[in-house]
């Protein structure tokens, strides 16, 4: 991993498009601005993964049976 | 034209190019996954599924995400919009992606980044809900107990 030493204001630039800048520097955070293209979609690390976890799961699915779809119409329209 | 892959859930699907709903961005996990096709059969109901026209044996699950909160609400922001080429005038869908256990206890629902599609241009990406209280993996069956 490519390690830099910023000062607050200061940013680095990933490609010709990419900056991140940091805007504040506190005890033990930072906060850091993203400038990216619009088709970069930019996310917290730890949520993102949840996501990715998350579609995994779900691309893993069960076929509903005729049951489970029967249960869940039953239990989805019952509220 | 008329063009098929093989399902191993839904079998042999024909369609054409314009069914091709095209993912710029893929799905998180699945980012080299960028065409798919909505299938929504009677027998299937509620759910529909989102099939992968480039990996036959990728499918996901999807359901309305009223069925599960009746207040749920999204909003994309501008970079959203634009990789959905967004009009005022262009019919939007929204899916949660739901995991389906063998039994429908164990079953979830993910209403923090659910799937935008722009049905007008065929364009779909899967946002996320960053400022809401939805959960990735909310039990299919509290249906009705609120969205926190």
């Amino acid at each position: 991993m490519l390690v830099f030493t910023r000062k607050r204001g200061e940013s680095l630039m990933i490609g010709d498009d990419v900056e991140i800048k940091v805007v504040s520097v506190g005890p033990d955070q930072v906060r850091l601005g993203i400038n990216a293209p619009r088709r970069i979609p930019v996310h917290r690390r730890e949520i993102y993964d949840a996501i990715i976890q998350q579609n995994r799961l779900a691309s893993r699915s069960q076929v509903p049976s005729a049951d489970v779809l029967s249960e869940v119409k039953r239990r989805l329209t019952s509220e | 034209m008329s063009e098929s892959l093989t399902s191993p859930r839904f079998g042999e699907i024909h369609y054409s190019r314009e069914d091709v709903l095209s993912f710029p961005a893929g799905l998180p996990g699945f980012v080299d996954l960028k065409q798919f096709l909505l299938i929504d059969s009677p027998d299937l109901q509620p759910f529909k599924f989102l099939q992968s026209v480039e990996e036959g044996r990728i499918f996901f699950p999807l359901l309305d995400p009223k069925h599960l909160d009746p207040n749920f609400r999204y909003r994309l922001n501008r970079a959203e919009k634009e990789l959905l080429q967004l009009e005022d005038s262009d019919r939007r869908l929204v899916f949660c992606f739901v995991t389906l256990a063998a039994r429908p206890e164990e079953s979830t629902a993910n209403l923090f980044a659910p799937v935008v599609i722009n049905a007008s241009k065929m364009v779909g990406t899967q946002i996320i809900l960053f400022e809401s209280d939805y959960q990735v993996d909310r039990p299919l069956m509290s249906a009705g107990e609120g969205s926190k």
